[in-house]
């Protein structure tokens, strides 16, 4: 739509109409954070917009990780009664192990149904969030994004996100506090074993480190390969016509293959070092519950350090414990990192500027209806590089307008521009007399209407599709505006009329009757301005004929603005200005600009150089 | 899902070996209780410490032996579930690429990729999970009871009251989950619709001021993927808990009955009550582990279901066998309908229609009559109804559908390229094309100038930051493509409505010089586009009415006549 040479903020290609799908995750999905802490804040933040439950959760976790560390000590206790034959203190410590146990169960129960809530509300308030902001957004940030970005960060990095929280939140507090427990459990019982069991976690943390490397390596290497096979799928999918048409299928398979080989491999590479982590944490596990076994048994031998075979039994099942955190937190600390990148990805669409409106006047308000003035308009999308330049026109109320001009010329532009997408540099465009940036936006939206060139249908009926126009519509004047646009024929046609779904935001129509119906929901909105930019390009000139017909009656006295490549479209308009690299160079009546001989009518005779061939 | 068995098969000396290594390691777990048992009963109850480091010495090397078994069983596991996951996917890939279009028509370009991706992984998880944990569950399950019998038979009696109920207990909550899955992931889909149509009709969203609505409509998406997400977590957040309680439950009742006993001296003794809790543990792990695995298992079945869609979608279209590359004729439809297969509708009724050799034909007709339809039907991207359709004498249907293809030129209404450079683009139309023959195409479509003023000229990415294509330059692209190989038959279905009408006259004349003796079928929008050709053939809802030059149709058929002064009426 807005060509500039500039490099770097050239708006992006779309290729495919709504954005690249999940393109981007060739590119995203596993960067290291930029600013961790304050990413991390910001997300503890939303977590804490719940503090009570917050707190409650940790107090819950506190109360669960205890009981996880008396369970051994009582068991402990109870088979050294066993050892020492000594029968009612069995049954005391059984009886306390049934409290704990059952305490136990309620923590854990309520901690699991906590941290669920507690993840869900703070995703959805996140995702709200966003939503809030993206529908507030200046429409250059849509124009300057891929669309595939922003809803990446929109689904997989809230979802990656989520299901952090969800795991993060329990395994590092729990974590941290069974690590603190268990050394002070240990201490108490016996200094001497808990520095040969220390010994464990060193080489248990020393693993863990030393895998998570190269499972980081590969799993951001998988990340990208899938990425390439989405984006293949997508490609070989949305193409399908052109690739069968040039009999492509194998060079796409072949590509396809060497993709999907490559994933094999990163994938294999990066599963053997995640899952030897277990088979290592194993064998370092009975390793080290031997050591403290025959340790200990040494000890009990010997009769010193006060070591009983109950102690052992603890202090077995205490090392346990301890692997257990420390691998959790390795796998999670990758999968943190991620999480933490994606917030930082999520809040940067949250951090944007929305759209400002600050115009206060109301136009709807007004009595005239629909004059247009541009007065030395000057724009550029990137500084330096003109589009338009001073730009005059005057469009009296009721008039009919067609913009015309080669690709390129600044014709989208003016639409853009007199709908505030983007905000002249010079000059004004003042709307029944008001400079355009003092009214306010919306008021300012709802009396002009846009047909664009690029249909975009929502996925759902025929009526409510028209009925966006204005949602108070009743069925009548949903199907009154399709016989205005000549949609009510083909409506009429389908099964279930104007209840048919659109599929996939409309893929299920033809270019033509996706435009018709984008007319038709113009034609409800009932604007003082209508704007059709290539409304028509799509649908035959007979049908459009008709609905110019229809058009010139609906707008009799309201302003429309058309643009258009074909020139039977426009030879009817009150004024036709011809543009040229961003100036008018010519404005006048079909009739006048012919007798000009200028470009209308250079123009014009090209129209029928197709003759000679 | 015995569909899917066959992608295996290559791989069944891993996939055997895998359950094997990893009932080895089991088979060592297993062991190391009943070691540390005697360990604790005789090493350490009757001070025998040359016992403590021979069955020490015994379980340091069972624990290796272990640890690498389980390696290898990984490794096994994953060579296995990565090369059916591979082969899998390549194939359906195949699948992807030769639908015929019908069938694209049935699937959304969103779901085959999740069928590729997210499908497939779920069917991977279950190879790999089945290969290992499926055998290391019934393992640890069998062998943990019968170890724990052989301790003590009287524990029978606490797993046979304890173990039914549990089982039924994980499989009543998993029936209760698994439907809220898949509604989960339909509420999922629908918050991604609507910011997908958000984000690519931002533009309508703000013309019509329809911020408000949109996020209201949003919230009413957010809360119900808020709500299933969270009843399904309700129902997760008791299992651990349950398995824990019948964990613990276990755990008091052979400390009760084995420590009465124990110090009762009635043949128990401490640390054989110890190896009991250290089998338990395992019995009910295993069980856990077999619920993981259902869970595995009833995704992967949907999966399956979504996967085995794509496999069985048989291209409708086939090729037929005779070569047809050296084919330069006539084409011919005889009595040619269709209907599309989905709606039933017909869209093209009995058309009779011959187009000659080099000849250049234009199709005018309203939206909806039926255009795209019937050239669509030349290169066979559906098949006629009734009737046929020759290049010369030969049926399509009979002809090789490659080499039918490779006949034609063809540009599509909505203009498709791919990610890559423009030259790479434009050597689709012949992979072995010279830079001077790409400019040369180039300069006949009109897109030279543009193409070199890029700053990386004919090697600008398309489809990456920093390079922008409008529709017109995007459509010009296209032409290229379709022209460079000098095609016999060329298809453009409206292929130029986004240029102005100085550039399409040049290009059109431009192209008349290049392709000399090529046949054009041109679907039109424009009279002046239409007029260049020989004949016009008209369309109206799906008949043939008329193919006439444009002089004869002028004089004699009403609806061109329409047509012609309503974009003409001056020149007449």
């Amino acid at each position: 739509m807005n060509r500039q040479s500039n490099q770097q903020s050239r708006p992006v290609v779309r290729l495919r109409p709504g954005g690249g799908g999940r393109m981007s995750s060739i590119y995203g999905n596993f960067e290291k954070p930029k600013d961790v802490k304050g990413a991390l804040k910001r997300l503890v933040k939303y977590l804490g917009s719940n503090v009570y439950l917050m707190l409650i959760l940790i107090l819950v976790m506190m109360i669960s990780t205890v009981i996880n560390l008396l369970g051994p000590v009582i068991q402990g206790r109870a088979i050294d009664a066993i050892d020492a034959f000594e029968k009612t203190k069995l049954f005391r410590n059984i009886l306390l192990l049934g409290i704990v146990y059952g305490i136990g169960i309620v923590v854990s129960l309520s901690s699991g149904l906590i941290s669920a809530y507690l993840t869900q509300k703070t995703v959805r308030k996140m995702r709200k969030d966003l939503f809030g902001k993206l529908v507030h957004l200046p429409i250059r940030y849509f124009d300057n994004h891929m669309h595939g970005d922003i809803m990446s960060r929109m689904t997989n990095d809230v979802d990656t996100i989520a299901q952090t929280i969800s795991q993060a939140v329990a395994s590092i507090i729990s974590g941290i506090m069974t690590i603190i427990g268990v050394l002070a459990i240990m201490l108490f019982f016996s200094a001497k074993l808990t520095l040969i069991s220390s010994v464990s976690i060193f080489l248990s943390v020393f693993v863990t480190v030393f895998l998570s490397k190269y499972i980081k390596k590969y799993f951001r290497r998988n990340q990208q390969l899938l990425g390439m096979i989405n984006a293949q799928v997508e490609e070989a999918v949305y193409g399908h016509k052109t690739v069968a048409a040039f009999g492509k299928e194998e060079d796409l398979q072949q590509q396809f293959n060497e993709t999907s080989n490559q994933l094999r491999k990163t994938y294999i590479k990066a599963q053997v070092y995640s899952f030897a982590i277990n088979p290592i944490m194993t064998f370092i596990n009975n390793f080290s519950f031997l050591v403290i076994v025959a340790v200990g048994a040494y000890f009990v031998y010997r009769g010193t350090d006060a070591m009983t075979v109950g102690t052992i039994i603890t202090f077995t099942s205490l090392s346990k414990q301890f692997s257990r955190p420390i691998n959790e937190i390795a796998t999670l600390f990758v999968q943190i990192q991620t999480a933490i990148a994606a917030s930082e990805r999520v809040f940067e669409v949250i951090d944007e500027k929305p759209e400002v409106n600050l115009g206060k006047e109301l136009l709807s308000e007004k009595a005239k209806v629909g004059t247009i003035e541009f007065k030395n308009v000057y724009f550029s999308y990137v500084e330096g590089e003109p589009v338009i330049q001073d730009f005059n026109l005057t469009v009296e109320s009721g008039e009919k307008i067609a913009l015309v001009g080669a690709t390129g010329s600044g014709k989208t532009t003016m639409v853009n521009l007199l709908m505030r997408f983007y905000d002249i540099d010079q000059g004004s465009i003042m709307i029944d007399g008001v400079d355009i940036r003092e009214i306010d936006k919306n008021s300012l939206r709802q009396s002009i209407a846009i047909v664009l060139q690029d249909t975009v249908l929502f996925t759902d009926t025929i009526e409510n599709n028209i009925r966006y126009g204005k949602l108070d519509a009743t069925l009548d004047e949903v199907i009154e505006a399709a016989k205005i646009s000549n949609a009510h024929n083909f409506i009429e046609r389908m099964q279930e009329g104007y209840q048919t779904k659109l599929i996939e935001s409309g893929s299920n129509f033809s270019e033509g009757e996706r435009q018709l119906l984008s007319i038709a929901r113009a034609v409800l909105a009932q604007p003082k301005i209508l704007i059709l930019d290539e409304a028509t390009s799509s649908v035959d000139t007979r049908t459009e004929k008709n609905i110019q017909d229809a058009m010139v009656a609906l707008m009799k006295d309201r302003t429309s603005l058309i643009i258009a490549h074909r020139l039977s479209t426009i030879r009817d308009a009150d004024k036709i200005v011809v543009m040229d690299k961003g100036h008018v160079v010519e404005i006048g009546r079909h009739d006048e600009l012919l007798a000009k001989q200028g470009i209308y009518y250079r123009l014009y005779q090209q129209q029928f150089a197709g003759n000679v061939i | 899902m015995t569909k899917f068995i066959r992608y295996l098969k290559p791989y069944w000396y891993f996939a055997l070996l895998a359950p094997i290594m990893m009932a080895l390691e089991v088979i060592s777990e297993l062991r190391l209780p009943i070691l540390m048992k005697e360990i604790v009963n005789v090493g350490i109850g009757q001070n025998q410490s040359a016992l403590i480091w021979q069955n020490g010495l015994q379980m340091i090397i069972i624990v290796l032996i272990g640890a690498f078994c389980g390696l290898l069983s990984v490794l096994f596991s994953t060579q296995a579930a990565q090369g059916f996951a591979n082969d899998l996917r390549k194939d359906a890939f195949s699948r992807v690429v030769h639908l015929s279009f019908e069938q694209t028509d049935q699937f959304t370009i969103g779901s085959l990729v999740t069928r590729l991706t997210n499908d497939i992984e779920n069917l991977r998880i279950l190879v790999s999970q089945s290969t290992r944990m499926f055998v290391r569950a019934i393992m640890l399950f069998g062998g943990g009871i019968i170890m724990m019998l052989s301790i003590d038979i009287s524990f029978a009696l606490i797993l046979f009251v304890v173990l039914p109920i549990e089982i039924t207990l994980i499989f009543v909550f998993l029936r209760k989950a698994a439907p809220l899955f898949t509604i989960v992931q339909s509420s999922m889909d629908d918050v991604n619709a609507v910011m997908q149509e958000n984000v690519s009709g931002a533009r309508v969203v703000k013309a019509y001021v329809r911020e408000d609505f949109e996020a209201k409509r949003f919230g009413v998406t957010n809360d119900a993927l808020t709500n299933n997400t969270l009843r399904v977590a309700r129902i997760m957040a008791f299992i651990g808990p349950a398995m824990t309680l019948f964990l613990n439950i276990t755990t008091i009742f052979i400390l009760y009955w084995g420590g009465s006993k124990a110090i009762e001296g009635s043949g128990l003794q401490v640390g054989d009550v110890m190896a009991a809790l250290n089998y338990v543990a395992m019995i009910l792990m295993s069980v856990m582990m077999v619920a993981m695995i259902f869970q595995s298992i009833t995704r992967a079945k949907a999966s399956g279901a979504r996967v085995k869609e794509v496999m069985n979608a048989y291209p409708s279209v086939q090729s037929g066998t005779v070569d047809a590359s050296n084919l330069n004729d006539d084409i011919v439809f005889t009595n040619v309908s269709f209907r599309y297969p989905s709606t039933g509708k017909p869209v093209l009724k009995n058309i009779n229609l011959e187009i000659k050799k080099g000849e250049m034909l234009a199709i005018l007709g309203a939206t909806g009559s039926g255009k795209t339809t019937l050239v669509n039907l030349i290169p066979r991207f559906y098949d006629v109804t009734d009737g046929a359709i020759y290049i010369g004498h030969e049926d399509v249907r009979n002809l090789d559908l490659v080499s039918l293809r490779k006949l034609f030129g063809i540009v599509p209404q909505k203009t498709e390229l791919f990610s890559g450079s423009i030259i790479d683009n434009i050597r689709w139309g012949k992979p072995d094309a010279t830079l001077e023959e790409v400019i040369e195409v180039c300069k006949v479509v009109q897109a030279h100038d543009f193409v070199s003023g890029f700053k990386d000229g004919y090697d600008t990415i398309i489809g990456e930051k920093g390079s922008s294509l409008s529709g017109g330059q995007k459509q010009r692209i296209a032409i290229a493509r379709a022209i460079i190989g000098r095609p016999r038959y060329l298809i453009f279905d409206d292929s130029t409505s986004a240029l102005d009408l100085s550039t399409e006259a040049r290009l059109y004349q431009a192209m008349s010089a290049f392709l000399k003796d090529t046949m054009i079928i041109l679907i039109a929008q424009r009279v002046v586009s239409a007029k260049r050709a020989n004949r016009i053939a008209i369309l109206d809802n799906g008949n043939l009415v008329a193919c006439d030059t444009h002089a004869n149709l002028l004089k004699t058929n009403a609806i061109y006549q329409d047509i012609y002064y309503s974009q003409l009426k001056d020149e007449g």
